[in-house]
């Protein structure tokens, strides 16, 4: 094969851009959907709850209560404190899990990330139920929560990073004599700035957030923002206040996504080549035994919560799981098969949305259509929207012709996919960002047209990307709880909403059936996201 | 093979959305078919075909449908005051009637079922201890009763808002801060929500706490007796009667209800004998209609305190945020 001639090569590059113009501008055109999503369903309710519900009055007005301050102190403090815990806790596993391999590699790595994925009123449960007598409320283990739930952010998004460092760099580092600790603070740590720094404010954003574990773990000392705005919509009916303190949530935590995105974006997207994982150690069975105990303290909650399912202790009955199917819970409004079907109807119409609407989100981002750039804060919006806005919003707004929708059923999977197209959306970015822009050139240049060189090299170098973003649709969708509670009705609940019911009930086999129904929802989640 | 198995996932699922659709289908208004649509909280469990007479006498279907807790529905209820999703709204309480009021939520309203919130005691550790049962709420500050009680706090709980109400009418304005005081240095003990006081904190019910002594409902015995696995005869736990505070449901018609004429004749239905007997097995709530007949397990096991504890509902929508503060300042 004789190559191309200069002249020919040109022109071919030339017919490229065009084309390559025409495919941007037909993304951009395709780019109307999901905006138009995100724009009706959560730009509207949110803006038309917030004017017609709230006054600048009235947020002044909470902003000089003492109550107020309070619990946004306790917010803040216990989050940074959360977020000091779990990378003093995540470092060194994250550590171990990349840079060795060893025996189970796969599965121990799979135990640390599997709880981020597990609706949070599971793991606080199951939390609750390890720690023995009076200390299962209060500070500590809402920390031990916080701690377990993003230990996975830390593994996959510091982990991710570490892998890259090339063992040569740190292996030049020893030989010219330096110590370990000098090794890391002078070579490896500068390297992992960016990804710690976005790490440390997804955790410390989801630990401010955190409802489920502080509602159940709190007492009555401990109380978030987000757990005050559903005290206030769930038990006490005040849409005011609920209102005011999300409006609160959403200026606090925009401006620190806003702050962490200018600090991760320094460290850049220089790739640093391929660390090879080491097969050998000194003190190889030291830190085999160190990842073996992390994880069954790991799992340490989950197997209380499967003997808690079998009834009270010291009695073992099957009375909880025979509950699910015999129809005996519909005395207490429950139907668990049904609300079983919902859920995962409302995960695959969730996954079916999302996927697709993050596709063309991360294309355009990548592409860098204009105007992307502004969407992100559009995208990254619901991530920081209490769930009890989006449904209070969602009541609100639709609520007249051609408009009424508030009692649709599908509405239900509509909202889910609004909470879950940021994170879909961000996962699959980063795999576009990271195919190589050579790949894509030698497809054109070789004729491929754009749409192609997108299908064969962009989606097909993304396709565990799309797989992981859509298990993760699946699992937001699958442990919504907020939104859901204010849409469904007794033939569209789902399992969260189930297990808040029968959590709330008296009586031994309610409770074991409860108890039984968050192992269901643990089981589901961990074949959803592993299948994926 | 993992194809084939998301293929019949796929037909699964839309056929079971196509049932879905083409049942909700059914459900609307045809020019003979009448229907009403009935509001309630999720623990709204009518006994089953128990509005079969109603639709057999008057012609007109009735839809539940339920979302959420009290302050789940009387959240919703206030956004779409006027322009609602249903005729009849049941299950707003004292504690909340004022808050809807001012919205201007209901058209009318009427008191459809009472409950009672009270101390529950765990019977046995006080007979195996030797020690009497408390009997009034003063007891709970002795020594010998020190660190048995658990409560739910009021921030968050309509139980234990309840409570506080009922020290509030017991001790008058004067006295029921410093009583909180007392109860503060004999130990009580306070839990978020009703869940965690009652099956994790109390001895008596599923879990296997420490504390004999729970605010819980005056429903709970009976309740006890009918959810026990493995079965039993006698309920573990008893009430505390003159610690009952009275809560008292409303049934109303909303606001702008698609269906008035249908709505009225519900609610007439809802307070009448057929109706107001089924309500205490199936939602363990006290009619109000004086000819409804009580059945055993709750003449036996339920708490019908003669002179219930009470406070009305404008002096609570008034008071109760200062109340809560004040008892944050006493108790914590």
């Amino acid at each position: 094969m004789g190559g191309f001639s200069p002249v020919t090569s040109k022109m071919v590059l030339s017919q490229n851009e065009n084309d390559s113009r025409s495919f941007n501008s037909r993304a951009a055109a395709l780019l109307t959907v999901p905006v138009g999503l995100l724009a009706i369903f959560y730009v509207l309710p949110t803006l038309n709850l917030v004017t017609s519900v709230t006054s600048l009055g009235s947020l002044l007005e909470h902003l000089t209560s003492a109550t107020t301050w309070n619990v946004l102190w306790f917010t803040t403090w216990q989050a940074t404190l959360s977020t000091i815990l779990t990378f003093a806790l995540g470092l060194p596993v994250t550590w171990a899990l990349s840079v060795f391999r060893f025996r189970w590699h796969a599965a121990a790595q799979a135990v640390m990330v599997a709880p981020f994925v597990m609706p949070s009123v599971v793991v606080a449960t199951a939390v609750r139920s390890v720690i023995p007598g009076d200390d299962d409320t209060g500070l500590l283990p809402i920390l031990i929560a916080h701690c377990i739930f993003n230990i996975a952010v830390v593994v996959r998004v510091v982990g991710s990073r570490w892998n890259l460092i090339p063992r040569d760099l740190t292996h030049a580092a020893m030989s010219l004599g330096s110590r370990p600790l000098k090794t890391f603070s002078s070579v490896t740590a500068p390297l992992l700035r960016g990804s710690i720094a976005a790490a440390a404010a997804l955790v410390f954003a989801f630990t401010f957030m955190s409802y489920g574990v502080v509602a159940i773990l709190g007492g009555p000392s401990y109380r978030t923002v987000e757990v005050e705005i559903f005290t206030q919509a769930v038990t006490f009916g005040d849409v005011d206040e609920a209102v005011v303190l999300s409006v609160l949530q959403i200026i606090i935590v925009g401006i620190l996504f806003a702050f962490a995105k200018g600090e991760s974006s320094m460290a850049g997207r220089s790739a640093i080549g391929n660390g090879s994982p080491l097969r050998f150690h000194p003190h190889r069975q030291l830190i085999a035994s160190f990842v073996a105990i992390s994880c069954a303290l790991m799992c340490a909650p989950f197997i209380v919560l499967v003997r808690r399912s079998f009834g009270r202790q010291g009695e073992f009955s099957l009375g909880g799981w025979r509950a699910l199917w015999d129809g005996s819970l519909s005395t207490v409004g429950v139907e668990v098969p049904r609300a079983l079907l919902n859920t995962a109807i409302f995960a695959v119409v969730c996954v079916a949305i999302a996927v697709p609407c993050a596709v063309v989100l991360a294309t355009a981002r990548d592409r860098m259509v204009r105007g992307t750039r502004h969407l992100e804060l559009l995208t990254a919006g619901p991530v920081v929207t209490s769930g009890v806005i989006l449904g209070f919003g969602a009541i609100i707004t639709f609520d007249t012709s051609p408009i009424n929708w508030r009692s649709s059923t599908w509405l239900i999977p509509v909202m889910h996919t609004v909470v879950a197209l940021p994170l879909a959306t961000r996962i699959i970015t980063q795999a576009l960002q990271s195919v190589s822009q050579g790949q894509r050139d030698a497809a054109a240049t070789l004729g491929a047209s754009p749409f192609k060189t997108w299908w064969t090299i962009d989606i097909g170098c993304s396709r565990r990307a799309l797989r992981a973003s859509a298990g993760v649709s699946a699992a937001l969708s699958i442990g919504e709880f907020g939104a859901t509670m204010f849409l469904s009705r007794q033939d569209t609940q789902t399992l969260p909403v189930v297990l808040a019911q029968l959590l709330g009930r008296p009586g031994d086999v309610v409770q074991a059936a409860g108890f039984a129904v968050s192992l269901i929802m643990v089981v589901f989640v961990a074949v959803v996201v592993s299948r994926a | 093979m993992r194809r084939r198995t998301l293929v019949a996932l796929m037909t699964l699922i839309s056929t079971a959305t196509f049932t879905a659709c083409s049942t909700s289908s059914d459900d609307s208004d045809t020019a003979e078919q009448r229907s009403v649509t009935l509001l309630a909280y999720d623990a709204f469990t009518p006994q089953e075909g128990i509005f079969e007479s109603f639709t057999a006498e008057t012609g007109i279907d009735v839809n539940i449908v339920t979302g959420g807790d009290t302050g789940t529905l009387v959240s919703k209820a206030i956004l779409t005051a006027g322009n609602p999703e249903a005729d009849v709204l049941w299950g707003v309480d004292n504690t909340f009637l004022a808050r809807v009021q001012d919205a201007d939520v209901l058209d009318s309203y009427e008191a459809v079922d009472t409950g009672d919130v009270c101390i529950n005691v765990h019977d046995a550790h006080f007979n195996n201890a030797g020690i009497s049962k408390p009997f009034a709420l003063a007891d709970l500050v002795k020594p010998e009763y020190k660190d048995m009680l658990v409560v739910q706090d009021p921030r968050t709980s309509s139980p234990g808002l309840a409570f506080l109400l009922a020290t509030i009418a017991t001790y008058g304005n004067d006295g029921w801060r410093n009583y909180w005081s007392q109860l503060r240095s004999n130990g009580v003990k306070i839990v978020n929500d009703w869940t965690t006081a009652y099956t994790v904190e109390f001895s008596g019910s599923s879990g296997n706490g420490s504390r004999p002594l729970v605010v819980s409902y005056g429903s709970s015995p009976p309740a006890e007796v009918l959810y026990s696995d493995p079965p039993v005869s006698e309920p573990p736990t008893s009430v505390m009667e003159s610690s009952c505070f009275r809560q008292i449901e409303y049934v109303g018609r909303l606001r702008g209800a698609p269906h008035p004429e249908e709505a009225d004749l519900l609610v007439e239905f809802l307070l009448g004998k057929t109706f107001q007997e089924s309500m205490p097995l199936s939602l363990f709530v006290f009619p109000v209609n004086d000819s409804a007949v009580l059945p055993e397990v709750f003449e036996k096991f339920a708490a019908k305190p003669e002179n219930p504890l009470t406070i009305e509902a404008d002096e609570i929508a008034a008071n109760r945020e200062e109340w809560i503060e004040q008892w944050a300042d006493s108790a914590l």
